[in-house]
């Protein structure tokens, strides 16, 4: 196969598998832009080793596999980068509540949902969470992945996925109470 | 209250049915007897409902024509890498087989070992004087007569002078790493930070290769919680009266001292990979804050 039918076939692979990766980028990134950069860089090294995958049926998963590792190399080594954007994104609000999330009273969800601006809220309250906590909700509650894929990709013991699951998934609750509060 | 703590701590794996049969049943018995939990466990499936509905998104037509223009690129730098790389492996080949042919020739002319009498640094420098154009000369000389005036000090002093621009070169280049990333997130994601926040490319090589130090000046508990826990996420959060403090911190630093002057407030730093992170409390104050780092 001539460069330019490689070229085009993987254009087409690109485009069916695109959504996926572009949706798992930003949802694992928080962070529009930072997330497109993350699935360009997933697609690029996908097309280093295109041939040998085509027609695979587990390609999803090894596209899968690129981005989130690629994600977590991004984390290790930008690490302390990585997290002052999320302050970034914080100090923005400087007359913002200063209680404590966590000691706040805990009022139920119960009619309050409807009333909070749902997913901006939540891609805020998602990128609050330590980033081991926020990519192992992603995984299961967003891609929905099994508890052993989420080891798996992270390489980290199924243990640690469902301690942390439950801690991500608790923290994600109180933050949102709170913003309910803040914004009734 | 220990035991309905002990159910919030379960109800996560229930929600997934990944507990044990005893544990399900557990809570199960709980939830039957506990309004609390029980409103906990919706409040969850409410949080997992919203997690679940979150839309798949579709990436805009010029994500591709990027992917291929990375490509574009990527391509073009690996062909112009290749001929020189074949070019410095060939040349590396050769000195290798020549410093290999010379080392066996010396062994040749003195069949007695004579590193052994030689302390490291001496050995350094025969090593790396093989190189040199004086090679004839000090081959002739008894490794007893190696010069071996300098004292360690000098020895890692010569060694610094000879490793201080490469540790540069890495410095810069993780500096403008950390700058293009910087510039990639786009302005909107930095606005909020860009106003405290002083980006110190680091003085001092030697105790920071592979990091830059940031400052910034915390005002909120919020902003102060999620930083420190990005750092200490098993750590508690320490208290600070935001109503009468603000906080100074630096990461890949420590704060060494803080000076209040008429008309400013100075911090100063030392960049260091070794503290990941370093905060002082401060009184409220109006006056404009500057780091510099030492």
């Amino acid at each position: 196969m001539d460069a330019e039918s490689r070229r085009a076939e993987f254009d087409r692979f690109m485009r069916t598998h695109g959504p996926m990766i572009y949706t798992l980028a930003v949802r694992l990134t928080g962070h529009t832009a930072e997330g497109q950069d993350l699935a360009q860089e997933t697609f690029v090294k996908a097309f280093e080793h295109f041939a040998q995958f085509r027609g695979d049926s587990a390609v999803r998963t090894w596209l899968y596999r690129i981005c989130v590792n690629t994600w977590k190399n991004r984390v290790r080594y930008e690490k302390r980068r990585f997290f002052w954007q999320h302050v970034s994104l914080d100090s923005g609000a400087e007359d913002a509540p200063k209680a404590d999330a966590f000691a706040a009273p805990q009022p139920t969800l119960e009619n309050r949902m409807e009333k909070i601006e749902r997913h901006e809220q939540l891609h805020r309250a998602l990128a609050a969470l330590p980033e081991q906590d926020k990519a192992i909700v992603v995984l299961r509650d967003m891609e929905e992945r099994s508890y052993e894929e989420i080891a798996e990709f992270l390489e980290i013991p199924l243990g640690t996925v469902k301690s942390r699951l439950a801690r991500g998934r608790e923290r994600l609750r109180q933050r949102l109470i709170t913003m309910s509060k803040e914004n009734p | 209250m220990s035991n309905t703590l002990h159910i919030e701590s379960l109800l996560s794996g229930y929600l997934d049915d990944q507990l044990s049969a005893a544990e399900k049943q557990q809570v199960e018995h709980h939830l039957r007897g506990c309004g609390t939990c029980e409103q906990h466990r919706q409040d969850l499936l409410k949080v997992r409902a919203l997690l679940k509905e979150s839309p798949v998104l579709t990436p805009p037509e010029s994500f591709y024509t990027a992917v291929h223009r990375r490509i574009d690129q990527k391509q073009a730098a690996a062909s112009l890498w290749v001929q020189p790389w074949k070019i410095w492996a060939s040349v590396a080949a050769v000195l290798m087989v020549g410093v290999i042919t010379w080392q066996v020739d010396q062994e040749n002319m003195h069949p007695q070992p004579v590193m052994s009498e030689i302390s490291p640094s001496a050995h350094q420098d025969l090593i790396v004087s093989v190189q040199k154009p004086e090679m004839p000369e000090l081959k002739k000389m008894k490794p007893q007569k190696q010069p071996l005036a300098k004292s360690d000090d000098l020895q890692e002093r010569d060694n610094a002078k000879e490793i201080v621009p490469e540790q540069r070169l890495d410095e810069g280049a993780e500096f403008a790493k950390a700058k293009r990333q910087t510039d990639s997130l786009g302005s909107v994601e930095i606005r909020g930070v860009a106003r405290n926040l002083a980006v110190a490319p680091a003085r001092n090589a030697e105790s920071l290769p592979h990091s830059v130090a940031q400052s910034t000046i915390i005002r909120t508990a919020r902003v102060f919680e999620t930083l420190w826990q990005s750092y200490y996420p098993e750590a508690s959060v320490p208290a600070v009266n935001f109503d009468q403090f603000i906080v100074v911190a630096v990461t890949d630093g420590k704060i060494l001292r803080i000076e209040t002057l008429a008309d400013r407030v100075q911090v100063y730093y030392h960049p260091t990979t070794n503290v990941p992170f370093h905060y002082q409390t401060l009184p409220k104050t109006q006056l404009p804050i500057q780091f510099l780092a030492q």
